[in-house]
């Protein structure tokens, strides 16, 4: 990926991670389901405002 | 995918470790567990019954009374199951049992009949789909025994999640390389022994589609038992890893290939001609799939064919034609390897995703098909008879793929990496995983195995080296680095800001998906070129959105409908605008938002009215007013195709665009089927959240005056273009205008209004004098019935 984006991998290298922010916001506030996130529902909404 | 620890402990030279830790372990090394289930619910008291005697029910037609033996007793069982016969095996729920749905069994009395436990089909313990009948289990169960023990349901099942470049642990042989790696355990396995040909008899097969299919191993057997069943052991594999068990051909090729990952498939000999073909589809050639679909093919996609018709889809699926039927005798058995390039998408195309073309896609083993029909030859001649012709490997040989060689700099993999793993360790993990290593420069050279597709360069090598390891086991380091504080620039009003101002006047941030259905779109903005997918993962996300409305729509009437009576919902995000002109694709940020039902929430001080564009409004100006510039704005009667024509303003910055505002319009608030209609803005960020650094003005010290004007208009002359008027007559003394009132009604002419504008005047240097003040006043009444005349 470095190589295609002309960077040096022998000198800059990384690591690539996908956790989702919905993800780790559900653990923080024991949200069931990741649906909810994307309904708008205003009695979800409202416990986070 | 699901994984038995049974099956997989006949592979492992060891005891496994705990099912959880072994998870972990797998977990952590790059195989997800979703999932550690048993394989069958606790079943206390169910036990292996023998029928020894059958009776119809004297008072019942459909009943039988049974006399079981438990292995200790004869018990006497009342039982509905038309399959119950003396001398079969079955499952006896005995008094006290318990069954998976919590029914307890009694002592029961049924029509007159005493009952002492009850004799169960698959489906009541949760074993099986089958409620036509008992489970009739193999004579050779011991009577008496616990069920759970006789048929081995001490089991527990791994649900493994692989990602897309682990083709090759898609079979318990795959899984089980990993945990001998993990673990340091020897992989073992059953015995796979060549079967000896019994006849000598082949069928031609041809490979004519290049590096497509390079390997197609073949073997005749002719008289196999048509009813024979797979072994209930085989079966009960099948159903735990997600499989149905069919017929004993079928179940054969389905157990080879989730044992071994190589997927197989069996031909009725019968209904071949010639030789088998594997070559491109003609474009336009049509074939009836084993799901009884029909599919036009054409030249990208791979067929198996005889001489005169395609049979089957490479890779994929089989033909209806020569699948195997409930009289099939003679067979062909193909066991082939398939490019991974020469299967992927093509099964999709048809959707169709199958444990095939699943498994050729990622990458089957190339040297695999020897062993894999060897394996099922002796499966199936051992469940169902037949005379097995010697195996015929049809191979284009050079052209089967190599493991390139990949150089691996082992100080390199430890500085990657972040751990001190040493050279010996390195070299036993990756030999470990089946790599060969020659370490006789500094600079590794490392072949994968033939089963690994996922090994190209160096950091390929590298994660191998830190999953075994373990990512939990890499230590931490604190990395310091250089933290500027970054420049905030005052001359932008933030989103997050603009956010929060919409929050602390009652809105609620709504996220939408920057995808929206067609429909929705030109409802919004018709006839406007969109960007569409192609191939949308729905129906309902297939164009990129041109507006924030369509989302925001939705999410007002489904809160509508749950009831809401008061809702404000705005959004930050992108439209997707393609220019008329150039087709050029922009991608404009945004704030938009939406407002419905009540103006404030109910209260005892406050009349019950609905928002109305007032209301929205005054919330688009508190955020222009955070620009510090909100006299470059001005309010533009307008026309949008998604808003109301008389109640709609066109926000602009001096002469630029900067948004809209307006009620969202009759048609689409009825196809939306809002209850009660919305007011809708849209700002777009760039122009209209620009924000000046504030400039000082001298304070005046001297006194102002207040002049107060009303001026009678036609009812659509905008109070903007008065405004305007005035500030243009005033001139610099003007500190500001304020309309405080608008009249219409009784004295006034209908269609006509009078404006009272308040003019605040006020000079720097000196107090105005009234005729200084009556003159500027003169002039801003003829300006503004020049430019509004009365009549």
């Amino acid at each position: 990926m470095l190589r295609n984006v002309g960077i040096d991998p022998e000198r800059y290298t990384g690591y690539a991670f996908g956790m989702g922010i919905e993800r780790l916001t559900m653990l923080r506030y024991s949200v069931n389901d990741i649906r909810l996130y994307f309904e708008n529902d205003l009695r979800f909404l409202r416990q986070f405002g | 995918m699901r994984i038995s620890l049974q099956w997989l402990s006949e592979w492992i030279g060891g005891p496994l470790p705990a099912p959880k830790e072994l998870a972990a372990r797998l977990t952590m090394a790059g195989l997800e567990i979703e999932g550690v289930e048993a394989a069958a619910p606790p079943l206390p008291g169910v036990i292996v019954g023998e029928i020894v005697e059958r009776v119809k029910h004297p008072n019942a037609d459909t009943l039988s009374v049974c006399q079981v033996n438990t292995g200790a007793e004869i018990v006497q069982i009342v039982c509905g199951a038309p399959n119950a016969r003396a001398g079969m095996k079955a499952p006896l729920a005995t008094v006290g049992a318990k069954l998976p749905g919590g029914m307890e069994i009694k002592k029961a009395r049924l029509r007159g009949v005493e009952s002492f436990g009850m004799l169960c089909s698959g489906r009541e313990l949760t074993l099986s789909e089958e409620s036509g009948g008992l489970l009739e289990l193999p004579a050779d169960t011991m009577t008496g025994a616990s069920l759970i023990d006789a048929l081995g349901l001490d089991d527990t099942i791994l649900e493994v999640n692989l990602t897309p470049n682990r083709g090759d642990c898609m079979s318990v042989l795959g899984i089980a390389r990993e945990v001998a790696a993990l673990t340091g355990q020897s992989l073992t396995g059953p015995t796979l022994a060549a079967v000896p040909a019994v006849s000598n008899e082949s069928f031609p097969v041809e490979l004519t589609a290049g590096a497509g299919c390079v390997r197609f191993a073949s073997r005749v057997i002719r008289g196999l038992n048509p009813l024979a069943k797979s072994p209930a052991w085989m079966q009960e594999r099948l159903r735990r890893a997600g499989l149905r068990p069919l017929s004993a051909a079928v179940d054969v090729t389905n157990y080879v290939m989730l044992e071994l990952g190589q997927p197989m498939h069996a031909y009725d000999l019968r209904e071949l001609a010639g030789g088998i073909v594997v070559r491109r589809a003609r474009a336009g050639e049509t074939l009836k799939l084993l799901d009884g679909r029909e599919i036009a093919m054409d030249e990208s996609v791979l067929v198996i064919a005889d001489r005169d018709k395609s049979l089957g889809l490479a890779g994929i699926m089989g033909g209806d034609h020569s699948g195997i039927g409930d009289d099939t005798t003679d067979v062909l058995l193909e066991v082939a390897f398939f490019l991974p390039d020469a299967i992927a998408g093509r099964g999709r195309r048809y959707g169709l995703v199958t444990d095939a073309s699943q498994r050729f896609e990622r990458g089957v083993d190339p040297t695999l098909q020897e062993r894999a029909i060897e394996r099922a030859t002796a499966l199936l001649c051992a469940c169902a008879g037949g005379t097995p012709g010697p195996t015929q490997l049809a191979e284009l040989t050079g052209e089967v793929p190599q493991p390139a060689t990949v150089r691996l700099r082992p100080e390199r993999a430890r500085r990657v990496i972040g751990a001190d793993i040493d050279d010996a360790t390195i070299a036993s993990m990756l030999t470990g995983l089946g790599m060969k290593l020659d370490r006789s420069d500094s600079a590794w050279r490392v072949t994968p195995p033939t089963w690994r597709f996922d090994i190209a360069i160096e950091e390929d090598l590298i994660e191998e080296i830190a999953r075994t390891h373990g990512f939990d086991r890499i230590p931490e380091t604190v990395q310091p680095a250089r933290q500027p504080i970054p420049a905030v620039a005052e001359t932008r009003i933030h989103g997050d800001a603009a956010a929060d101002m919409l929050v602390q006047r009652g809105y609620f941030e709504a996220i939408t998906y920057s995808f929206i259905e067609p429909g929705q779109q030109e409802l919004f903005a018709p006839g406007a070129p969109s960007l569409t997918l192609s191939n949308p993962i729905s129906a309902e996300l297939a164009t990129m959105r041109a507006s924030l409305w369509p989302g925001l729509a939705a999410a007002l009437a489904s809160n509508q409908r749950r009831q809401q009576p008061r809702v404000r919902l705005f959004e930050v995000g992108r439209k997707f605008v393609i220019a008329r002109e150039d087709g050029a694709l922009h991608e404009v940020p945004v704030i938009a938002g939406i407002a419905a039902g009540s103006a404030v929430p109910e209260q005892w001080g406050a009349p019950r009215t609905a928002v109305d564009f007032f209301d929205v409004r005054a919330d688009v100006d508190a955020l222009l007013r955070a620009t510090g510039a909100v006299n470059e704005f001005r309010f533009v009667p307008g026309q949008h195709p998604a808003l109301h024509p008389g109640q709609t303003a066109e926000i602009r910055r001096g002469e630029t665009h900067a948004g809209w505002i307006g009620r969202l319009h009759p048609d689409v608030e009825r196809r939306l089927d809002l209850t009660y209609s919305a007011i809708v803005f849209e700002l777009e960020l760039e122009a209209a959240l620009a924000a000046s650094v504030p400039h000082f003005h001298e304070v005046s010290r001297f006194p102002a005056v207040r002049r107060d004007l009303a001026i009678v208009v036609e009812e659509a002359v905008p109070v903007q273009k008065l405004l305007d008027c005035v500030q243009q007559a005033a001139g610099t003394v003007l500190r500001d205008a304020t309309v405080f009132d608008i009249y219409r009604g009784a004295g006034i002419e209908n269609g006509r209004k009078s404006v009272a504008i308040g003019l605040n005047l006020q000079d720097v240097s000196r107090t105005l004098t009234d005729e200084e003040t009556d003159a500027i006043v003169a002039r801003v009444v003829s300006d503004l019935e020049r430019s509004a005349p009365p009549r």
